[in-house]
């Protein structure tokens, strides 16, 4: 080191790069080279703490500048997830009161690691577009909600945004929410971050753009969301947006080696991600989309919103992937279970619904498979769940018998093809 | 969850929403819900069905789906519509009109009210906006699987129990479930005996079965959202969301619960259900109860009631009082010992038979009910509940009718069985309610009880030459009665007896009192207990605005005020409904200025409450108009053209600086001015009072000053604003002020010297009313003591109870020659007289009332007077007839007849208009059959008060000292007032069990300060002398009372404040002041006698041990 020589014994690659590189160099193959790195660029490479090391593009404009560039929200915590973000911002504008932009960056499930990723290696991206956002209602308003237990990253989030203070017009206030998987759905954010004690989604509509924090109209993205946007602030005009500039983070995770956050490009292919990762054992079948994601035997499908929903799976930035050991029946069921544990109450098809669901399920192990009963109650808790919870619910059991159907006659029959299921639900 | 520490919120962003003190602290675990419907400010139209439908802004889809026909689609848990596919049952959904139904939901739980729209698919009507231009369909399939589903899967966890449940017949689920036409849920219901939650019994009034809960959280806002109390919450999550406490209780009794009912009221299913009412629609079959039927149950421990012993729960051993239920003839006969020992033993032997035998009946009943839920469909069941309840409810009389209770004059219907009033449920119709929609206090909801107890008054009672009383026939009474009556007028002349009317009955009762009293007995002297309440308030508004009465309404202009000035009214606890829409309202942003020497309920809303001294209401009173004027912020428009003599008040107020004002009244000049401001820049302002204003040496002329400052700031005759008297009795306005029960005062305050008047009713009556005012109340009995007054004819009034110094009120009572009294009990009054006629109390009667807003509200009967008791109207008319005068009613409608034919004011009143009129009853002056009645009096542009020349009139106040000053003999100065769960003088509520358990016995507020001083501790009994006499009664130490002021509640026989009041009366009104005395107090630790405590101070017994 001292000799200026960078011991390279045991690294993944060696890459070359100019000495003005503000991006990780990434190496031509091996899993660094999987999908592209663009809002990823500075995670691992720069200070993250250091404010002169990034381009405020905030400072230069607003994301008025890209209202019209189509950007649609990721995950699961973001209010316009799926769904394009500006249309979200309008009608905070169009509403009376003052505004308030929100980061939901509080996911008890693990699984989704971009957007700690993101808050960790880069958090001066997320907060000039949380800057841009801002100044673009109006306000100086803004919150991060993180997990009450994640100290570290709040004392490093607090540490950037002291540190971005002075140059950004906008900055948001870190606080605490509870380590729940509810207390991602953006309106029970809203409400962990009110100081509710217990905390529950709200009704919608309104949206929380017009009736959010404290019933201010309100802009809820996630951290990759605000990254996305200051990607896009990059670039306003759009002239060198491709599909290769429109990326998506997934965390690849499930029976591997060791998790990875990649970012491919919306033309990308998913069966790509298991290039990213170490996969113990032989490859049975995805969960794509999360804890309540949809499960596949393949990774035929273009990682866009559109693409996932058709194929009916998730848009929640995670790939699972599971192997031969797994049992489908017993994935769909401990998930089931999940939902039933973890719901706020509130609603009946969320509450009572989830319960009933395994019970369908445990009755599969005790011989009675009624799928028409199990995709009735889906489709109706899908149709009319009070939140995404109780909606996407149902998601891994519909999925697992349309892939995985005879393994549920199968279990019925009291016979467990993967071997794996003694007594588990 | 509940448990959890709440999380710290944003301190760095604003909350712009409205919060007083108190809700701010609410915790209902549900969360910060938008409101629902379309915003913007125009209409919108939608296609339900096909069908174009326009609704107003705020709709929601379920809003234009029942603004269809119902042919189209039908909405409601009971919906039974034509074509059984549009029929959408939205469970959860609370489908009631009206202000106090608004606060209820959408929660958006249950999803039984899924409809599919072409532009975002499955939504809930019940929530969902109905955007312009939306199309909605009801009967899609994927609309109906949801609601099937979710039906399905509400089932699914709840425990159906019909048969057995409180809330069988009146269930919305089982209703639904019926229309829906289920009959094998889908997921089965829920009878894992092993996981039910024990059903919560400990309340006397609500009994709470979790096993039945949908979680549609009605409950939750009917408590924190209409009552605005904050006990109830929702709290966990998943399976383990329940209905629990914000506090830490685990059960009913021990949250801070206040009985309102409203949770009942709201609730869909039998988890929540009014135990009087209890299972009217089970089967009756002994044993097979809800409680049975979950088997685990927390219990209620009963306490004392007056019908079980003269002086309930007063036991020296701390903490025992809430125990001492059973023992009442141990404790009367001060049984001591092997005898208490013997009792107790007994009582527990017979407890453990009663185990026993109830563990044999469950294991019965269990099996009974598995066996059935075993072998018969779901819906057959529902058919056999329905059935049942069908023919149990059928059995059930319903009336409505107006509460008996306070006057804000709520209605509801009564529910009475076999002649024994069951309890209340919400009128269908919101409109017949105006003043409280579906909400009621706990007295209003629960305190019916009394008028089933066995102590009621069945037989007249003649006392015989022993001085005992014996029962009489009905002939035997009247005719002794009339004959002794006719006997002292013939002795000592006509005004020798005098006759005091009940502002508890109806209209027609009073009515026909005043004119026994004028017409048949000739007599002058005609007075009732508003003597005693807002006497001063009908002088002082008399004088400056015409009318004695309330210049507004309930709802709509105390409802909706820009802010608020209340002094000397306990408003939560003497008139609990309408505190509830000033709670809502300061919830919603108005603003509160309390004034009072306590720190009562309504003070903890505050935005400003402010202690006095009690006794110098007029100083401060006059130091606002001072400031007010002082700083120009006075209406000086409305005062130059609507009022005279603001010039006089002026002047006359320029004495009362801020120094001085602190000085007398304790108010700092910054609260002066703070008041001052806030109510100066409110747009309306409410005037709000009671007795703390009224019972003072002169009330008068605090409410003459409370007047001035209204006119001051222009506040009268307008939407929002005006001076209320919140007024006690139930019918106190009419029966005890329009109907001429008032010495010098005929009907509707008509004036009896005037001859035009006079001759009016001579020709009506065959008689001229007296034409001078007669004796009021405390002069009757000084009479009576000087041996100038005779006879007494006593009518629903205890004076031996509720007048000052009522050792001195007891001895007038039997130094009469003759007294007679009509009650429903044997009231400490009743017990100096020599005959006691039996009546009829409110769920017994057909009549009106006339509530604090003037509103005249129609009384119907859904149970019937005990034994040989009679209406008060039919006694009455009986004497009138053996005294020569043939009345000939045979209906109350028949009084109100003579009634309106005689009082201008209530010219345009009948039975007829009040059965069927638009708008529930009828606010006066209402001057003939088409005058729609008066909202509100006098009007802010033109005036319109009710003197010849339309001017009001500005009359100055000075205010002065009290009747006694604290000094070293007795240092503190003593206050009196109510508390929720009581009523005057505790003949009612001292019997309801459920009211004795939240408050059981007298007691005193001692601030800490002096309590430190005086070494006395919570919960101790202590004796409180002063020059009239002493009383024992248990400590309360609470900073709710300032240092040096004691309060002692008037309800309690046991502990009676008013053998330490003192005959000070205001001299334009004669109210007695009630509100101060000088006491001194000693405590008297664990030794405090067992013989004192459990010896009334009135009443029976008293005898014996009083006049010591």
């Amino acid at each position: 080191m001292e000799e200026g020589e960078l011991p390279t014994d045991g690294a993944a690659a060696v890459v070359e790069h100019d000495a003005e590189t503000t991006t990780l160099p990434v190496p031509t193959h091996g899993p660094l080279a999987v999908g592209t790195r663009s809002v990823l660029g500075p995670c691992g490479w720069v200070d993250p703490l250091d404010p002169t090391a990034y381009l405020f593009h905030s400072l230069e404009r607003d994301a008025g500048a890209i209202a019209d560039a189509g950007l649609v929200g990721r995950g699961r915590g973001d209010a316009a997830a799926d769904e394009p973000a500006a249309d979200v911002w309008r009608r905070a504008r169009e509403t009376d009161g003052d505004p308030v932009v929100v980061v939901n960056a509080n996911d008890a499930d693990d699984r989704q690691r971009a957007d700690r990723t993101l808050l960790a290696g880069s958090p001066m991206s997320v907060l000039d577009g949380v800057a841009a956002v801002a100044e673009y209602l109006g306000t100086t308003d803004a919150v991060i909600h993180v997990a009450e237990t994640d100290t570290e990253l709040q004392a490093h989030l607090q540490e950037a945004i002291d540190a971005a203070a002075d140059e950004l017009p906008v900055v948001p206030a870190v606080v605490t929410g509870p380590d729940e998987y509810r207390a991602g759905e953006p309106t029970a954010a809203l409400e962990a971050i009110e100081g509710a004690d217990r905390i529950e989604p709200r009704l919608q509509p309104p949206t929380p753009a017009e009736y959010g924090l404290y019933g201010r109209p309100t802009v809820i993205h996630t951290p990759r969301t605000f990254a996305q946007i200051r990607l896009a602030l990059s670039d306003p005009e759009g002239n060198d947006r491709d599909a290769e500039s429109t990326t998506r983070l997934l965390t690849v995770t499930g029976d591997v080696t060791a998790p990875a956050t990649i970012e491919v490009g919306s033309d990308a292919h998913l069966s790509a991600v298991r290039n990213a990762v170490e996969l113990e054992g032989s490859f049975k079948m995805a969960c794509v989309g999360g804890v309540f994601g949809g499960l596949s035997r393949t990774l035929d499908v273009t990682p866009t919103a559109a693409g996932l929903t058709a194929a009916g799976l998730g848009t929640e930035g995670v790939v699972e992937l599971l192997n031969d050991e797994r049992c489908a029946v017993a994935t769909a069921g401990e998930r089931a279970r999940f939902a039933s544990e973890a719901n706020s109450g509130r609603c009946v098809p969320g509450r009572e619904g989830t319960v009933q669901l395994t019970e369908l399920l445990r009755a599969v192990y005790r011989g009675s498979f009624d799928r028409e009963k199990i995709r009735e109650l889906g489709r109706v808790m899908t149709q009319s769940s009070n939140c995404q919870l109780g909606a996407d619910a149902p998601r891994p059991v519909l999925t697992a018998i349309d892939e995985f159907e005879s393994s549920f006659e199968a279990h019925a029959d009291g016979r467990c093809p993967s071997g794996t299921c003694s007594d588990k639900l | 969850m509940s448990t959890d520490d709440p999380l710290p919120g944003v301190p760095e962003l604003d909350d712009p929403q409205h919060e007083t003190p108190v809700t701010a602290e609410f915790e209902t675990g549900t969360a910060n819900d938008p409101p629902v419907g379309t915003d913007g400010e125009t209409p919108t139209t939608v296609t339900v069905n096909g069908t174009q439908v326009t609704v107003p802004p705020g709709s929601t889809v379920i809003d234009a789906m029942q603004a269809v026909d119902d042919e189209v689609v039908s909405v409601d848990p009971g919906a039974d519509s034509l074509d059984e596919d549009a029929d959408v049952p939205a469970l959860c959904y609370y489908d009631r009109e009206g202000d106090a139904s608004d606060e209820i939901g959408p929660r958006s739980e249950c999803r039984t009210c899924m409809v599919e729209t072409d532009e975002h698919g499955v939504v809930p009507s019940c929530s969902f906006p109905a955007t312009d231009g939306l199309t909605v369909e009801t009967d899609t399939s994927a609309a109906e699987e949801s609601r099937s589903v979710n039906l399905d899967l509400v089932l699914s966890n709840h425990n159906l129990r019909c048969t057995t449940c409180n809330g069988n017949g009146r269930c919305e689920l089982q209703e639904t479930a019926i229309n829906e036409g289920v009959d094998h849920p889908r997921y089965g219901v829920f009878d894992e005996r092993s996981e039910y939650e024990p059903l919560d019994d400990s309340s006397s009034f609500i009994q709470i079965d979790r096993n039945k809960c949908i979680l549609c959280n009605r409950c939750v806002e009917g408590c924190n959202d209409v009552q605005v109390e904050g006990v109830l919450r929702i709290e966990g999550s998943g399976e383990d969301t329940r209905i629990g406490f914000q506090s830490d209780a685990e059960t009913m009794a021990d949250s801070d619960c206040v009985s309102c009912g409203h949770c009942a009221t709201v609730c869909p299913t039998g988890a929540l259900t009014e135990k009087g009412i209890g299972g009217a629609g089970t089967l009756p079959l002994p044993g097979f109860t809800q409680r049975n039927s979950v088997g685990n149950v927390i219990e209620h421990e009963e306490v004392e009631t007056l019908d079980d012993t003269t002086a309930p729960n007063r036991s020296p051993a701390p903490g025992s009082a809430g125990s001492a239920g059973g023992e009442a003839e141990a404790g009367q006969e001060g049984r001591s010992g092997i005898a208490r020992y013997m009792a107790q033993s007994k009582r527990r032997a017979s407890d453990f038979l009663g185990e026993y035998g109830r563990k044999a009946m469950l294991a019965g009943e269990h099996t009974a009910e598995n066996i059935a839920a075993q072998t018969l469909p779901e819906g057959r069941l529902f058919d056999i509940a329905s059935l049942v309840s069908d023919y149990r409810l059928g059995k059930i009389d319903k009336a409505e009718t107006t509460c008996g209770f306070c006057a804000v004059g709520c209605r509801f219907e009564m529910w009475g069985k076999d002649g024994n009033a069951l309890g209340v449920q919400p009128v269908d119709d919101p409109d017949n309610a105006p003043a409280n929609n579906f909400s009621t206090c706990v007295k209003g909801k629960f305190g019916h009880d009394f008028a089933n107890s066995k102590k009621r008054l069945t037989r007249p009672l003649i006392r015989n030459e022993n001085g005992e009383f014996e029962t009489a026939s009905w002939d035997e009474a009247l005719d002794y009665v009339t004959g002794e009556l006719r006997e002292v007028q013939d002795e000592h002349g006509v005004d020798a007896v005098s006759c005091l009317a009940s502002s508890k009955g109806s209209n027609e009762e009073a009515y026909l009192i005043q004119k026994f009293a004028r017409q048949v007995l000739g007599t002058k002297n005609i007075d009732n207990c508003a003597r005693l309440c807002h006497s001063s308030t009908v002088a002082a508004l008399q004088q400056t605005l015409g009318y004695g009465a309330m210049t507004n309404r309930i709802n709509e202009d105390i409802g909706e005020a820009d802010a608020y000035l209340i002094s000397g009214s306990n408003t939560t606890e003497s008139h609990p409904v309408l505190a509830t829409r000033i709670k809502q309202n300061v919830r919603d942003g108005a603003d509160l200025v309390v004034f009072d020497p306590r720190k009562i309920g309504i003070a903890e809303h505050a935005d400003q409450y402010t202690r006095t001294t009690p006794g110098y209401d007029v100083a401060w009173l006059n130091g606002l108009i001072r400031y007010l004027t002082e700083h120009d912020l006075h209406d000086e428009e409305f005062i130059e053209r609507n009022t005279k003599g603001f010039a006089e008040v002026k002047r006359n107020v320029q004495a009362f600086t801020p120094e001085k004002v602190e000085e007398l009244a304790g108010v700092s000049p910054d609260e002066l001015q703070s008041a001052a401001e806030t109510l100066a820049d409110a747009e309306n302002v409410v005037f709000g009072w009671a007795m703390g204003m009224t019972q003072s040496s002169h009330g008068t002329e605090n409410l003459l000053a409370m007047a001035d400052l209204a006119l001051t700031l222009g506040q009268v005759g307008k939407p929002g604003a005006g001076l209320s008297p919140f007024r006690g009795q139930n019918n106190v306005q009419g029966g005890g002020g329009d109907m001429g029960t008032l010495p010098g005062s005929l009907p509707g305050y008509q004036d009896p010297a005037d001859d035009e008047v006079g001759e009016k009713f001579a020709e009506a009556w065959g008689e001229r009313p007296p034409d001078e005012p007669g004796l009021k109340v405390p002069e009757m009995l000084s009479e009576a003591h000087e041996g100038n007054l005779r006879g007494m004819y006593i009518v629903g009034e205890n004076p031996a109870l509720s007048e000052p110094d009522i050792q001195h009120a007891g001895e007038a009572l039997d130094s009469l020659d003759f007294l007679v009294v009509q009650d429903i009990f044997m009231t400490e009054t009743a017990e100096h007289a020599d005959v006691v006629l039996p009546a009829a109390t409110s769920p017994e009667k057909h009549g009106t009332f006339t509530n604090t807003e003037r509103r005249i509200q129609r009384v119907r009967a859904s149970a019937e007077p005990p034994g040989k008791a009679r209406q008060d109207w039919e006694i009455t008319q009986e004497l009138a007839a053996r005294l020569g005068y043939d009345w000939g009613y045979d209906h109350p409608r028949e009084v109100m007849d003579e009634i309106s034919d005689l009082t201008p004011i209530y010219g345009g009143v009948s039975y007829e208009r009040l059965d069927s009129g638009d708008e529930h009853g009828l606010q006066w002056p209402c001057w003939d059959e088409d005058h729609p009645g008066t909202p509100y009096l006098y009007d802010y542009e033109e005036g319109n008060f009710n003197f010849d020349d339309g001017l009001a009139r500005f009359v100055p106040a000075d205010g002065g000292h009290p009747g006694e000053l604290p000094d070293e003999e007795y240092p503190f100065t003593l206050t009196s007032g109510r508390v929720l769960y009581h009523w005057h003088t505790g003949q009612i509520t001292r019997r309801v069990e459920g009211l004795m358990s939240h408050v059981g016995e007298s007691f005193i507020e001692i601030n800490p300060t002096t309590a430190a001083e005086l070494g006395v501790s919570d919960g101790e009994y202590v004796r409180v002398e002063s020059r009239r006499g002493d009383i024992v009664v248990k400590a309360e130490v609470t900073d709710r009372v300032g240092d040096g002021t004691l309060f002692i509640p008037m309800h309690f026989a046991a502990g009676a404040v008013n053998k330490l009041t003192q005959e000070t009366f205001d001299p334009q009104a004669g109210i007695p002041e009630f509100k101060v005395s000088s006491v001194r107090v000693e405590p008297l630790g664990p030794d405090a006698d067992p013989d004192v405590l459990r010896t009334p101070d009135a009443g029976a017994g008293s005898a014996a041990h009083g006049n010591d």
